[in-house]
């Protein structure tokens, strides 16, 4: 009875939490405060308010009262509801927007928990549904247990309207694994601290520009670089030392904020996935909606076995933001977690096929030519003969190339596709043929002077790309991807 | 490449080799009107580009050198040229072929690709035509799978009649086929 109550509960149009007011405001007012921070630091470090600064500050002032309220009346005017099997959003006060999602259509429920939420016992909700590039819809602060509710509620209704999923399975849990605290140190050391490093530098270089606006034109800011410049050696050394532990330190921290009390569930043919510390994720992934799976590591993560994981479900987008990643601390962890979508023994040298080397000396020249016309040129007419030392790129962009032919091999088997690649570290890619939506076979002019076509396979989830390969193996490989999914009853989803 | 497959129905094992072929498919040649319309909008692309180009020159006095004119119509006369030798090509290589299975089409110059897709793949199909297209009674059809909020291919240059044909058959096939 109870049940019945929570549904019927639900069929009236009803408003997010009250705390949703204050999560909305914070994002307002962090938004403002990000974009406005020059101004404010000008206006409070000047000694001298003249009148242009006070209308600055007033400007902002009305700004953000204007954009608070909008967000407040965004709030309000926001409701939501299911009926008929439709998840239905609608929002907006003078622009006026409803959002009908069918449920059968929506691939997971999320929810996510930052600081605020945490500390409002509340979440935001969001839905993936098939065809759509992002996330459709999102609620931006419901109660823990009406968010949990709510989940819950769309996937029985989901699993009720699906014909495949028959009826409701039993909630059967338990954990497959969690990352202890070492395996967190093992991850967040051999993370990409470079990348760390180039948002520490953009970061620097950003507030560096909004100072040399602020300060008006340039005469302080290079006055102050050139005393820099001035210094010793040893001082910048200093300086480049500290900021590549900096960007190291921020790296670690930033890895094992984000993947702190990592948690994956397998729960009835479903992934479910937690972790974070300050900004908690939760994401379920139906197995069946997994298009492609791949698992990377770069070097130095291939030497302590540590892998991670990439799920590619339906309407995936290359660095999207929502992707899931799963870290795994073995290769026999990967492949007992992969074989919910593929067997995965390994790929061997005997069993296994190449590409083309026409691939990696086609691959070369491409690459050198965009060096030689764009980067090279340019420095030529800039420094001189000095730019050809560009040219010493050239060995390594040929060593570059040929390893990644070298390392590349795939292999089919019943249930479909798997390959490996990478030049320093490794990826490996398996595709199911039921996933595969269409098949593209692809010639350029050199690959039909040489007998060769590229193979792409199109996922709802995402393309697998064979590249060079023999036009006899690329059409008896369509005939039979074909044969497979034309003939079988097998769903994709 | 040889592969063994189990079938659903039989316990017969298939080769490969006897397998319906890509290659061996015969593609129906576009509409001839079609190279005539692209030809036409090629026309009226390269004439308002024309004209915004000598719009640019008239009122930008620094522009107004005989090396920048020249350069200028020297490159605007090789790409017309090239478009109109790459339209042609691509039009005596675009093709498409309806199987019972899936639908195929084919396009391209300097790269050819050959597009196959399951006719219990497709979530939905578009029938259009531009004003240009209809004065020659010409439609294209598109064709959705998941994934992807764009059309996965669109097969141009085919008649009115025939593009609702093609739809009515790929509806009524994907939904024999009663994929999810």
């Amino acid at each position: 009875m109870e049940t019945v109550n929570q549904k019927d509960s639900w069929l009236v149009p009803q408003r997010q939490s009250p705390a949703a007011i204050f999560i909305l405001l914070w994002n307002s007012a962090f938004n403002l405060l990000k974009g406005f921070w020059p101004i404010l630091l000008v206006y409070f470090l000047r000694d001298e308010r003249d009148d242009d600064s006070l209308t600055m500050l007033w400007g902002f002032m009305g700004f953000s009262v204007l954009t608070i309220g909008g967000a407040v009346i965004g709030y309000w005017f926001k409701k939501f509801h299911i009926k008929e099997d439709t998840l239905i959003i609608q929002s907006g006060w003078l622009k006026k927007k409803t959002l009908s999602i069918p449920v059968h259509t929506i691939q997971a429920v999320h929810l996510e928990q930052n600081v605020w939420q945490q500390a409002f016992g509340v979440a935001k909700v969001s839905f993936d549904s098939v065809g759509s590039d992002d996330i459709e819809a999102k609620l931006d602060a419901l109660t823990m247990v009406k968010a949990e509710q709510l989940r819950h509620l769309l996937m029985e209704k989901k699993v009720e309207s699906s014909s495949a999923e028959g009826e409701l399975r039993q909630e059967k849990t338990f954990p497959t694994y969690s990352l202890g605290f070492p395996d967190l140190m093992k991850l967040s050391l051999t993370a990409n601290h470079l990348e760390a490093f180039f948002i520490l530098m953009a970061l620097l270089l950003n507030v560096m520009d909004e100072l040399r606006q602020i300060f008006g034109g340039s005469d302080y800011m290079d006055a102050y670089g050139r005393d820099i410049m001035g210094q010793t050696m040893l001082f910048i050394s200093s300086l480049v030392i500290a900021v590549i532990v900096l960007s190291m330190l921020f790296s670690i921290a930033r890895t094992m904020v984000k993947y702190y009390g990592f948690e994956l569930i397998d729960a009835d043919r479903r992934w479910i996935v937690s972790y974070g510390l300050f900004e908690k994720t939760k994401k379920i992934v139906p197995l069946s909606k997994i298009q492609v799976l791949s698992w990377n590591a770069n070097w130095l993560r291939r030497k302590i076995d540590y892998w991670t994981v990439q799920v590619q479900s339906v309407g995936h987008k290359e660095n999207k933001k929502s992707n899931i990643r799963i870290p795994v601390v073995s290769f026999g962890q990967v492949s007992e977690l992969v074989s919910s979508y593929q067997n995965f023994v390994g790929i061997h040298e005997e069993t296994s096929l190449r590409i083309d080397p026409a691939y990696w000396k086609r691959s070369f020249w491409r690459k050198a030519m965009m060096i030689t016309l764009v980067p090279l040129l340019g420095l030529y007419f800039w420094i001189g003969v000095q730019a050809l030392w560009l040219l010493l790129i050239y060995p390594f962009l040929v060593w570059n190339e040929y390893r990644w032919y070298k390392n590349f091999r795939w292999q089919t088997n019943s249930a479909g596709m798997q390959i490996i690649s990478g030049v320093f570290g490794r990826k490996f890619t398996l595709l199911n043929w039921n996933k595969v939506q269409q098949v593209h076979l692809n010639q350029t002019l050199y690959e039909r002077r040489r007998q060769l076509a590229t193979v792409v396979f199109v996922t709802a989830g995402g393309k697998v790309r064979l590249p060079y390969i023999q036009l006899g193996t690329a059409s008896t490989l369509i005939n039979h991807v074909l044969y497979e999914v034309e003939s079988k009853e097998e769903s994709w989803m | 490449m040889h592969v063994t497959l189990s079938m659903n129905f039989t316990n017969h094992p298939v080769l490969s080799e006897d397998l319906p072929s890509v290659e061996e498919v015969e593609f129906q040649p576009l509409e001839d009107n079609f190279v005539v319309v692209e030809r036409i909008s090629l026309s009226i692309y390269m004439a308002i580009f024309l004209f915004i180009s000598l719009m640019i020159l008239y009122f930008i006095d620094d522009l107004q050198s005989p090396l920048i004119l020249v350069s200028f119509l020297t490159f605007y006369v090789l790409f017309a040229i090239f478009r109109f030798i790459a339209i042609t090509i691509n039009f005596k290589y675009s093709g498409y072929a309806l199987r019972e299975r899936d639908i195929l089409y084919r396009n391209g110059w300097l790269k050819r690709k050959t597009r196959v897709v399951m006719l219990n793949r497709i979530q939905h199909v578009s029938v259009q035509s531009g004003p240009l297209e209809r004065r020659f009674g010409l439609s294209s059809v598109s064709v959705f799978t998941a994934g992807s909020s764009e059309a996965d291919f669109t097969i141009n240059g085919i008649t009115d009649d025939t593009a609702l044909r093609i739809k009515a058959w790929i509806n009524s096939d994907s939904a024999a086929d009663g994929d999810s």
